[in-house]
């Protein structure tokens, strides 16, 4: 077992670490052009640079859906599944309908939703897969998303803009994996509450992406 | 022209990975006909990959890459082709699924897939509604393929829970408006409705009850029984 590690998204308390993490500055592209070498050629030095990005965001993403009840090595193993996928499917990502980032977050988020399914006795009944219901982002519809920085700026800049309320609801139902009624079981708020507070702060944020 | 879509909230916890699964398929299988939607829950998977890079990140073991090189290369060396052609080819479909195809247009494939699952048998509710139990793996929600004849009337009923139907083909209104291909319609306790089929064709649809449907008026009193036995 773990302790809870306190989570902050550098939106909600750290601004000052988000500007000098040189991470969040390599442009959308530059994730992008990696995730397709790996997927041309099996290009381990790309796929390292990927797992030293996204390998501790994916740890982190993991840990705030689940910060007590599994040990940190399961953590670790849920991180490997999800590169492991983004090494077997790269030859499918398409950059023109998704940013690396959208990619690896759905595939982190099927990675869950697989680890569930495992634990439900219900799950094995069928032969329907994940992917069959949630699909990897890039394979669902005829999109052209040309995410550009300047977008991913944008939604950046418009999170730490949301009023606190709002912010806190967002991150639990985007990072933290939690559905509107555990978060209002959570923060003792009507559901009501919750569901109008996640369409402001939605609405804010897809107006910026066209 | 879809006109009923899946409310944002609802398209957030899709996207999220929270809804249960049962909602999640229907939420699918409307995304399989609306574009609009499909791109709502990439805008919504884009905000996911925005505020991933937000994350603090979480040191990971030292020698954590090389043991995840290692356990690539002890994967069957199906990797490198999987990685380059396109989805696996789909399993055979059933006798049921290829003719319900061939009747009603291409199906979701995670229609197709529950079809396929398990050969069950179509019940008659009434003269003109028919039902077919899906499994989808899980126990929360009963979900089924419903068919309404052209020009059928379904019995007034109430709801005892939320029921959320995507049509598949065919249309059918009620006192609230009308309802065609790919439609995502939600019920809700207290929604009394009486659905009615469109005259010139069947209308197929997936349903997903939390509760099975009331039925309300006459036939309720007859009918009931007999939904609450096929519930079980």
């Amino acid at each position: 077992m773990h302790k809870a590690v306190e989570l902050k998204p550098h939106y909600l308390h750290n601004k000052a670490s988000m500007e000098s993490d040189t991470s969040t500055k390599k442009p959308t592209s530059f994730w992008n052009e990696h995730l397709i070498k790996v997927g041309k050629s099996q290009d381990r030095r790309s796929f390292k640079a990927l797992y030293e990005h996204f390998g501790p965001l994916l740890k982190s993403y993991f840990m705030s859906k689940f910060p007590n009840q599994y040990s940190l090595q399961m953590m670790d193993e849920l991180v490997q599944e999800t590169m492991i996928k983004v090494w077997q499917k790269a030859g499918s990502y398409d950059q023109s309908k998704a940013a690396a980032s959208t990619w690896v977050f759905t595939l982190a988020r099927n990675t869950r939703i697989d680890m569930l399914r495992r634990q439900n006795k219900y799950a094995n009944t069928t032969s329907i897969e994940t992917e069959d219901i949630w699909e990897d982002s890039t394979e669902n519809g005829p999109y052209h998303m040309l995410q550009s920085h300047r977008q991913a700026d944008d939604i950046r800049e418009s999170l730490e803009k949301l009023p606190e309320e709002q912010a806190l609801v967002i991150r639990k139902v985007y990072m933290e994996s939690k559905s509107h009624s555990e978060v209002a079981e959570e923060l003792n708020l009507p559901l009501g509450t919750v569901k109008s507070r996640v369409r402001l702060a939605q609405n804010k944020l897809q107006s910026l992406i066209q | 022209m879809i006109q009923h879509h899946p409310d944002d909230n609802l398209l957030v916890e899709f996207a999220n990975g929270t809804l249960d699964t049962a909602q999640a398929i229907a939420v699918n299988t409307h995304l399989h006909f609306c574009t609009k939607c499909q791109q709502n829950v990439q805008r919504i998977e884009q905000i996911g990959g925005v505020m991933l890079a937000t994350l603090e990140p979480q040191p990971l073991a030292e020698d954590s890459f090389d043991k995840l090189m290692d356990s690539l290369e002890a994967l069957p060396a199906t990797t490198a082709k999987k990685a380059l052609s396109p989805k696996p080819q789909r399993s055979e479909n059933s006798k049921e699924a290829e003719e319900l195809s061939k009747q009603y247009g291409p199906l979701p494939t995670v229609v197709t897939k529950m079809i396929n699952n398990r050969s069950l048998k179509w019940r008659h509710v009434n003269s003109s509604l028919e039902t077919r139990p899906l499994v989808a793996g899980q126990q929360i929600h009963q979900v089924s393929l419903q068919k309404i004849n052209a020009g059928g009337i379904v019995p007034e009923h109430d709801h005892r829970g939320t029921e959320m139907t995507v049509i598949l083909k065919g249309s059918f209104s009620d006192k609230q408006g009308i309802y065609q291909e790919g439609d995502f319609v939600v019920k809700q306790p207290g929604d009394i409705h009486q659905p009615i089929s469109a005259s010139n064709i069947d209308c197929l649809c997936l349903s997903v009850e939390s509760a099975p449907v009331k039925l309300t008026g006459f036939w309720g009193r007859i009918l009931n029984p007999f939904i609450k036995h096929y519930a079980a």
